[in-house]
């Protein structure tokens, strides 16, 4: 359906950033409910090693995921910094809360649709599928997570094929 | 009008399945007339709300059904299987119709052709058979005996406001004015000018002479969805048909009416006096008094709000306690909170009671599928049912519809026999499937017996072996290898029908019965038969519990399976090779949590042994600590956790965090499977 918007305004959606060792991401802001600071985690045995536990979130059982670990870095200890950002996602339909464990979140940043260029191609550097695109800020690059893709799975995706080539690579981007 | 909708379809919802029962009934006793008289009731009831609120279709297909029934009882002959084959399948063309309303879509709308035309057909062939009713073909649809009639007056006063509820009285006057010989004096008195009229209220009443095969109930039955709503007032004339007198009618029909008159008529005529008054509104409420002195009906999302709110008091009763032990020395605190626990117990089990729903309210559908498949099949089959007033939560029962129709079906499918097998076999031509349930401890448990051919453990484990399932020379009993069957992907079915057969059988049945936290089981015998028990919790959502402790994480055990409890030091769980533990006596093998899991901190010196209630046996779980009681909400994991079986899900405790309620049986089941495997 065409809408009555003029082309030429810009479409400008918001994206809230985080970190995760050094690499940085993004979620659109529509899928994150809060931000929480971290609480006592319930561990739940024998479950997949990046599911953290469970926390009590508003009365509910709130599933938390260790996003670390889930996209295959290693583990650390958690910081003043460490929280847990709450997010919607969808899975087969069904609307499905959970919390990530994160570094430390950012900013909530404006980004106009032409500003964010397609993931690239290139190599296995990224896993191009669980990424709607890429956003260059400053001299940094910010990874657009398709958290409806990335968490759904239940494997652990490598963002980073191995930090040897990541560190050529980011010598040919500069 | 959304409000008056609704109550009819509940209504209608009701009545189409109290019509399913009735004919499954009559089915039995053909010539039984109260049986006969039971579905004309029904069908009559459904027609009379369906034409007032515009469901159109619903009142084509009840009234020329109701014609044939009409001629069944009237006549009393015994019911056609013709006639009663057609009933049924109207039962299913009734419920789409209720939920597609007047826009059919083009298989329904179809169906509907077809099936008006089979009524025809099969009305045609009643007459045919019945000489006497030979002489009326030309009133099908149009049933009306000179005797047994009676002519009311009836006094019909909307409420201004009736157009709000989208209610259109003459719905009403169409409803009488079938069947029945009908004169209307409308009564428009009250009408304003036209500058002052609003549109949306009603100014008009009606009086109404009516004559036909009623009594003054039948009249308060048409009545029934706006008895708020009117004035209505029933007087019985005469038991017979005043139109057929001549006075009567130039009386009627002359230019000033005078409604004394008429109502005087009879009387100044027969010296008798035979009127009857009735307020349709008392009458009706008094019904429903009587009615609702044994039961009310209730919204279920009602009743999910009050169980969430009974869920938060029970988990801030249980905050309240804690604090109350640890901090006061106030007794008169202390005694109130006692009071207030024992209430909130109390009200905890009330609200469970409510929610709670005999496992007879899903009958009917499964009786149908028995009586459909079998005459399908041509089999002959006797179905039972025993204990089916147990109750169970209501989100249970739902969940359990599915489930026992597959194992209904797979034993008509596969199990019960023909009849000419099975008499060349020495059983007898009828075959027979049980449904039973029972109480078990803290669980219900719900049986599916047939006495059909059984299940051969040799095809099942060949099967199993082809599918690779299991390697050949795996040694197994000849119940694990049965229930191969509820693996994914298990057929066994040479023949695919409607549902079973396609493989996705019993490992949906299982599922369904997982996700509910129940365990299904079967057994068999070759030649004898086939039993499919399905264990059920009694409710869902808070249990009694015990709290534990593992390397300082708190767990809930469910409480009823708790028999013993008692300390062990912890070297003798470790330098133990075959994991039992001696207790009194007796040998009792354990599952030690710490291991199972994955934990390797250094274990407390005095570990506590639980002895858990293991489908009869003893068997002990090992951990750190146990702490007491606690009244558990059962908050489930969800998706993420899908594949934590042994966790039934979480609790949150006053403090706000968060415990793992562990699901003792399948702990059990889990680990010593393991275990087992692992000394092999």
């Amino acid at each position: 359906m065409e809408t009555g918007y003029n082309s030429d305004a810009k479409i400008v959606s918001s994206y809230l950033s985080f970190r995760l060792d050094n690499e940085l991401f993004a979620v659109n802001v529509h899928q994150v409910i809060n931000i929480l600071e971290l609480t006592k985690i319930t561990e739940v045995p024998k479950a997949p090693y990046y599911m953290k536990g469970v926390i009590n979130l508003r009365g509910k059982v709130l599933p938390v995921i260790d996003t670390r670990l889930k996209f295959g870095m290693e583990a650390i200890s958690f910081t003043k910094n460490t929280c847990i950002i709450v997010m919607e996602i969808n899975i087969n339909g069904e609307r499905i809360e959970l919390g990530a464990l994160v570094d430390s979140v950012l900013e909530v940043i404006e980004v106009s649709a032409e500003a964010i260029t397609p993931p690239p191609s290139l190599g296995n550097k990224y896993k191009s599928n669980f990424i709607t695109g890429m956003l260059k800020q400053n001299d940094n690059f910010i990874m657009m997570l398709d958290i409806d893709k990335v968490f759904s799975t239940d494997d652990i995706i490598e963002f980073k094929e191995n930090s040897q080539e990541n560190t050529e690579k980011t010598e040919e981007n500069e | 009008m959304d409000r008056f909708q609704k109550k009819y379809i509940e209504e209608a919802q009701d009545l189409i399945i109290s019509l399913e029962t009735s004919l499954l009934l009559v089915e039995k006793e053909k010539e039984n007339p109260e049986l006969v008289e039971e579905v004309f009731r029904v069908m009559h009831s459904l027609k009379g709300g369906s034409s007032m609120f515009g469901f159109e279709k619903i009142s084509d297909l009840t009234h020329n059904l109701e014609s044939a029934y009409d001629i069944i009882r009237t006549e009393k002959i015994p019911i056609t299987d013709e006639l009663l084959d057609i009933s049924f399948l109207a039962v299913d063309q009734l419920k789409q119709l209720l939920a597609q309303g007047n826009s059919l879509n083009a298989e329904t709308a179809e169906k509907q052709k077809k099936m008006l035309e089979n009524i025809q057909h099969v009305l045609e062939n009643l007459e045919v058979k019945d000489e006497n009713q030979k002489n009326n073909a030309q009133t099908l649809t149009n049933i009306s005996k000179i005797n047994s009639q009676a002519t009311f007056l009836i006094k019909f006063k909307p409420k201004d406001d009736i157009f709000d509820n989208g209610t259109n009285p003459l719905y009403i006057l169409d409803e009488l004015a079938t069947d029945s010989r009908i004169k209307l004096f409308v009564n428009v008195s009250t009408l304003p000018e036209l500058q002052a009229l609003n549109e949306t209220q009603c100014y008009t009443s009606w009086s109404i002479i009516i004559s036909g095969k009623y009594t003054d109930e039948d009249i308060a039955n048409i009545f029934i969805f706006i008895e708020d709503d009117a004035e209505i007032t029933i007087t019985l004339l005469a038991e017979q048909n005043l139109f057929e007198n001549n006075d009567f009618l130039e009386l009627i029909n002359s230019d000033v009416i005078d409604l004394d008159k008429i109502i005087n008529f009879n009387k100044k005529k027969k010296e008798e006096i035979v009127v009857k008054q009735t307020d349709v509104g008392k009458q009706l409420k008094n019904k429903i008094n009587e009615v609702s002195i044994s039961s009310v009906r209730v919204d279920s999302e009602k009743l999910d709000s009050l169980l969430n709110i009974v869920s938060e008091i029970v988990t801030n009763q249980a905050r309240l306690n804690l604090l109350i032990e640890e901090n006061t020395k106030n007794t008169a605190l202390i005694n109130i909170t006692e009071d207030f626990n024992k209430l909130s117990r109390q009200l905890r089990d009330i609200a469970f009671d409510i929610s709670l729903v005999p496992l007879e309210s899903i009958l009917v559908r499964f009786k149908r599928l028995v009586r459909d498949l079998a005459s399908e099949q041509n089999k002959l089959i006797d179905f039972k049912t025993e204990g089916v007033e147990t109750e169970l939560d209501k989100t249970i029962i739902e969940h359990l519809v599915s489930p026992i129709m597959h194992t209904i079906r797979n034993s008509i499918d596969h199990g019960i026999e023909t009849k000419e097998e099975r008499l060349a076999k020495g059983k007898p031509e009828v075959g027979k499937i049980i449904l039973k349930a029972f109480h078990s401890g803290p669980n219900v448990i719900v049986q599916i017996h047939d006495d059909g051919r059984g299940i051969d453990p040799k095809i099942i484990l060949k099967k199993a072996i082809d599918k690779e399932f299991v390697l050949p020379n795996t040694k197994m009993t000849d119940k694990q290898i049965i229930n191969l069957i509820f693996k994914a992907g298990f057929t066994t079915a040479s023949k695919v029908t409607d549902i079973s057969g396609r493989g996705v059988g019993m490992d949906v049945v299982k599922r369904k019965i997982d996700e509910i936290r129940g365990e299904v089981e079967i057994d068999s015998i070759v030649g004898e038969g086939t039993t499919i028990t399905i264990k059920l919790p009694l409710t869902l959502s808070i249990i009694d519990g015990l709290l534990i402790e593992i390397n300082n994480t708190k767990f809930i055990l469910p409480l009823p399976e708790v028999r013993k409890i008692f300390e062990i030091e912890h070297s003798k769980t470790v330098k133990n090779f075959n994991e039992l533990i001696v207790y009194q006596g007796e040998q009792i093998p354990y599952v030690y949590l710490r291991k199972e899991f994955d934990i390797f901190t250094d274990p407390p010196e005095l570990e506590r042994v639980i002895i858990i209630n293991y489908e009869g046996k003893k068997v002990g779980l090992v951990v750190d600590n146990v702490l007491g009681e606690y009244q558990a909400v059962l908050k489930p994991l969800g998706y993420f956790f899908r594949k934590q079986e042994f966790i039934s899900g979480a609790s949150i405790f006053g403090d706000g965090t968060v415990s793992l309620v562990l699901d003792t049986n399948k702990i059990i089941k889990l680990f010593s499977k393991k275990n087992q495997q692992l000394i092999q």
